[in-house]
């Protein structure tokens, strides 16, 4: 799988909006997102150091996939690449059959919108809402009415476990139940991706625990593909996959968990 | 509730600096016209407060004051031209001077502002907030009114005796609401005025005039300068007031005054606002980033903030209204008076928006310091 795929040209990938089903590539089977060939480099003062080179990547529709590897490898910038958010010097991501990177920025949003749900190291919400609000903030931009905005909200807050916790603002919410908030906001609009970025190293192990299950849940239950890069080898045991990454360059993409269990 | 007003009032301290900015650059603009309506006002208060609908003025004065020059008077003889009209019932010359005031033991004079006053029942000089009681008062010969907020200036208590141009005169009334801070009024009836000798029946300043149906004022005034071929001109005294303050606020030094405080008003309303509103976005730039990475567009963002900066103009016009009461207060028990034009007020409450707004927009670059990808780290 490291190496680079032949798939079938996309008519309609310049469409954006609602996502195609998952691509058939060229040996058969379908794939959430493909990325083939990317590269990204950054300018330090004088010197441009390269951050990616060549990778190309499959992931499965409902796959729990998890992105390893030391400080400094790429993984975050892979994971910003595939994802939509940071534009690769070269390569192609096709995720939920659609070439985003050939799309213009607004497609790229509304593509983001529709179908990509993001879990950061950081809860990033908003001091002033309520647990409900921050979660009700991204479904009004799906022109959600106010009502279903407040029933999915507090759907998705109870399906973390935080329905008793829908009018507390973040400086009443622990840590995990921060980080659960936010992974609310990011299903509720039941993502088909969902990207998370060391989504535990910012609390402690039974948060860390949580956090993880109600990852996997969600994958499960919606069959939503979950892209996580972490340090953290205690969640190698919910991964259906372990992708090793070093030195900008994929160095497996299968990797054995129990290998990560005494690190 | 949106984003922006939550954030608002969550963070109210925040926002403090930008609303008090905007209040303050709103009293700044709004303060000195006060004054200076105010002042113009207290000269007026006897044409404002008389029971004329009309006032006929010299044909080519733009405003009372404003045109020919104060010189500018209307010959007796425009009197009976403008009975002519069917409505007309009384016209009568409204004589203003200034005089020297001596308060008892006072050895310097204070300048005085006369306001002549008819004393008849429902008199049509007589102004609307004078009783029957008041009237009576400056009936008597050599009796005069003046304001309460004067006397002390002018030495004097209700009884006492004083002089104006020469002539004695006895403080038989004792006013509220005709605050003057420059000349203090002093009221007193037609026949005092024709005793104390300077009354001038051949040249009159302007005639007050009053019409059988107020409710046609308009029409009648209309009417009346059709008759008046270019002799004179009939005024409305809405009108009237409004031209005089307009003439006054938009000649000379008091403009150039104006213009520069509403510039200065505006420019540090600007960057005030414009920090505080960047300040408040950078400390949010991360929850921003993450609602972009959600797939909220650039576009949707900006609105957030401009609608933040909205309703912080909305909050500076109303701390502005605050703050601008509680001065008027203070200045009118310091012998200030203050006077607002509504088209002032809101040409003031629009600057503040703008300032918000321009602000609000100056700040938008600050949210591109929030890129999603800068929060994978």
């Amino acid at each position: 799988m490291i190496n680079a795929l032949k798939r079938k040209p996309r008519e309609d990938a310049e469409a954006a909006g609602a996502a195609q089903p998952p691509l058939r590539a060229a040996d058969g089977k379908t794939y959430a997102i493909e990325a083939l060939g990317i590269t990204k480099s950054f300018k330090s003062g004088q010197v441009k150091v390269q951050v990616l080179k060549g990778i190309d990547l499959l992931i499965e529709p409902g796959e729990i996939a998890l992105v390893m590897g030391p400080s400094g490898s790429g993984k975050s910038t892979l994971l910003a690449a595939v994802s939509g958010l940071l534009r690769p010097d070269d390569g192609q991501v096709i995720a939920l059959g659609q070439d985003i990177w050939s799309m213009s920025k607004s497609k790229i949003d509304r593509f983001r919108l529709l179908n990509c749900g993001f879990i950061f190291q950081g809860f990033n919400l908003f001091s002033a809402l309520t647990a409900s609000q921050q979660v009700q903030i991204v479904l009004k931009y799906l022109k959600l009415k106010p009502p279903a905005r407040k029933q999915a909200a507090e759907a998705a807050l109870t399906d973390v476990g935080l329905g008793h916790r829908f009018n507390n603002r973040p400086d009443r919410l622990s840590g995990g139940e921060k980080q659960r908030v936010a992974i609310a906001r990011a299903l509720a609009k039941k993502p088909k991706l969902i990207f998370a970025d060391e989504p535990t190293s910012a609390l402690d192990g039974e948060n860390g625990q949580i956090v993880m299950e109600l990852l996997r849940k969600c994958a499960k239950e919606q069959g939503a593909t979950v892209l996580c890069v972490t340090h953290d080898v205690r969640l190698a045991s919910f991964a259906d996959r372990i992708i090793t990454i070093e030195d900008g360059r994929i160095t497996s993409t299968n990797a054995d968990p129990n290998s990560f269990a005494h690190h | 509730m949106s984003l922006a007003l939550s954030t608002l009032i969550y963070e109210w301290r925040r926002y403090m600096a930008a609303v008090i900015a905007l209040a303050l650059a709103g009293v700044l603009m709004l303060a000195l016209s006060a004054v200076f309506i105010g002042l113009l006002q207290s000269f007026t208060a006897t044409i404002d407060k008389s029971r004329a609908q009309l006032i006929i003025l010299p044909a080519k004065a733009s405003s009372l004051g404003g045109g020919p020059g104060p010189s500018a008077s209307l010959p007796k003889r425009v009197v009976p031209l403008v009975y002519r009209h069917p409505e007309v019932v009384e016209v009568q010359d409204l004589p203003g001077d200034f005089g020297a005031f001596y308060g008892p033991g006072k050895t310097a004079p204070t300048m005085v502002n006369i306001m002549v006053v008819d004393t008849a029942p429902n008199g049509i000089t007589l102004p609307d907030d004078f009783s029957d009681e008041m009237r009576r008062a400056i009936e008597p010969p050599y009796s005069v009114a003046v304001d309460k907020s004067a006397m002390k200036l002018l030495g004097v208590k209700l009884g006492d005796q004083a002089t104006v141009n020469g002539k004695t005169v006895r403080i038989s009334l004792v006013l509220s609401g005709y605050a003057n801070s420059q000349a203090p009024g002093v009221v007193m009836s037609r026949q005092t005025q024709r005793l104390m000798g300077s009354a001038n029946d051949e040249q009159l300043g302007l005639l007050m005039v009053r019409i059988k149906h107020p409710e046609l004022a308009d029409k009648v005034r209309d009417e009346i300068n059709t008759m008046a071929d270019g002799q004179f001109r009939a005024w409305s005294k809405k009108e009237l007031s409004d031209a005089t303050i307009k003439d006054a606020m938009s000649t000379g030094f008091l403009a150039l005054i104006l213009g520069f405080m509403s510039v200065i008003g505006f420019v540090i309303g600007v960057v005030i606002t414009w920090q505080t509103l960047r300040g408040a976005i950078l400390a949010n730039l991360k929850e921003f980033a993450s609602l972009r990475a959600l797939g909220v567009s650039m576009g949707d963002l900006r609105m957030v903030v401009m609608e933040l900066s909205f309703w912080v103009g909305i909050l500076g016009i109303a701390m502005a209204a605050v703050l601008m009461t509680g001065l008027t207060v203070v200045a009118t028990a310091s012998n200030i008076p203050m006077g607002f034009q509504l088209g002032s007020l809101i040409q003031t409450g629009i600057l503040l928006l703008l300032i918000s707004i321009v602000s609000g927009a100056l700040t938008l670059g600050a949210l591109k310091k929030g890129e999603p990808a800068d929060l994978l780290k």
